[in-house]
């Protein structure tokens, strides 16, 4: 088995290991779908999710009475199972209904590229959500008792101050959360859309060359990822420029 | 040690399981693999796949469950500040 596979390698008329990973860069239009569909759901999904996430964080660290309980369950159950059973369940779940067939959504739902905007976007709005009530619960005591001195109603001293704090005390949880997000994206591949992988898998079964392509795959996403931490790092240096000691 | 462990690895626990869904992709025969097969067999993809995500669901609460039992056993003996006021 192994001779076989090393002389498939070395064959004169297979090419060599670099020419067939030339062929990735004559394909570079597909993999160019690929990266614009990943990044498209990863980016529009931590957008909305973030937007959903910061009032259910808030609801429970109020401990609003029965909202909060409605979040934790939420966040519970989205937290407690895998992002590809949930995409599976939006994607070929919801049209065993004809009555989600018959209803406006229905030009959405079956679009395998909205049901995966609208998985993540679930998905992340959990994620987050947990990661800014930590951050809210993590704001010093001083700085709540500061707004109250000054007569702030409870909304404003969310606005100015509890919440921008918090966004930066979360800061590298968060970044985190963007890169776990980038990851968990791979399983939209699995409902045909052509994001990173999908554009692997697609490449493999037009010239049977799975290795280069996955492997150009991988490094596609070792970019994304390499990316992602630079614009945090830089985040990070711009808003702890307070915390750094001083010359 | 393993009481300032148990956290983290009970967060591993979980995303590992989680991520044990994605064999389904490679064809091998978990739940989600069978879940699937057997919806497009009955056109009921639903019942499946809704079985299918309370057994996860069943799987993480039992885990964190017994998780949470270790934790305290380990942790028997510590005490912890008292719970904070908030705004």
């Amino acid at each position: 088995m192994r001779e076989t596979i090393t002389s498939f390698f070395q064959s004169d008329d297979t090419g060599s290991f670099l020419g067939r990973s030339v062929l990735i860069f004559s394909q570079w239009k597909l993999f160019l779908t690929g990266v614009t569909n990943t990044v498209m759901l990863v980016g529009i999904s931590l957008v909305i999710g973030r937007l959903i996430a910061i009032p259910m964080a808030v609801i429970r660290v109020q401990r609003v009475p029965v909202l909060s309980s409605l979040v934790a369950l939420y966040v519970y159950v989205i937290r407690g199972t895998p992002l590809l059973v949930q995409l599976y369940f939006v994607y070929y779940g919801l049209s065993q209904f004809e009555a989600v067939q018959k209803s406006f959504a229905w030009d959405y739902l079956r679009e395998p590229w909205w049901c995966a905007l609208l998985t993540f976007t679930v998905g992340t709005s959990a994620y987050t959500a947990e990661i800014l009530r930590g951050g809210i619960l993590a704001v010093p005591r001083g700085e709540i008792e500061a707004c109250i001195s000054v007569g702030m109603s409870k909304l404003s001293a969310y606005r100015r101050v509890i919440l921008p704090s918090a966004f930066r005390r979360v800061l590298p949880a968060y970044g985190n959360e963007v890169i776990f997000a980038t990851h968990a994206s791979v399983v939209a591949s699995t409902v045909t859309i052509i994001d990173i992988v999908g554009a692997a898998r697609q490449f493999n079964n037009t010239y049977y060359l799975a290795y280069e392509g996955f492997l150009a795959a991988a490094v596609l996403y070792l970019i994304l990822v390499f990316l992602i931490t630079r614009v945090f790092a830089h985040l990070e240096r711009r808003l702890y420029r307070h915390l750094k000691a001083r010359m | 040690m393993i009481r300032y462990a148990l956290p983290s690895f009970t967060n591993n626990w979980l995303t590992l399981m989680k991520t044990t869904a994605l064999v389904s992709i490679i064809g091998l025969e978990d739940i989600v693999y069978t879940a699937l097969s057997a919806g497009r067999t009955s056109q009921k993809p639903f019942v499946f796949l809704l079985t299918v995500l309370i057994i996860y669901l069943a799987l993480m609460a039992i885990s964190d469950i017994v998780l949470r039992l270790v934790e305290r056993r380990y942790n028997r003996g510590v005490t912890f500040p008292q719970g904070r006021f908030h705004a």
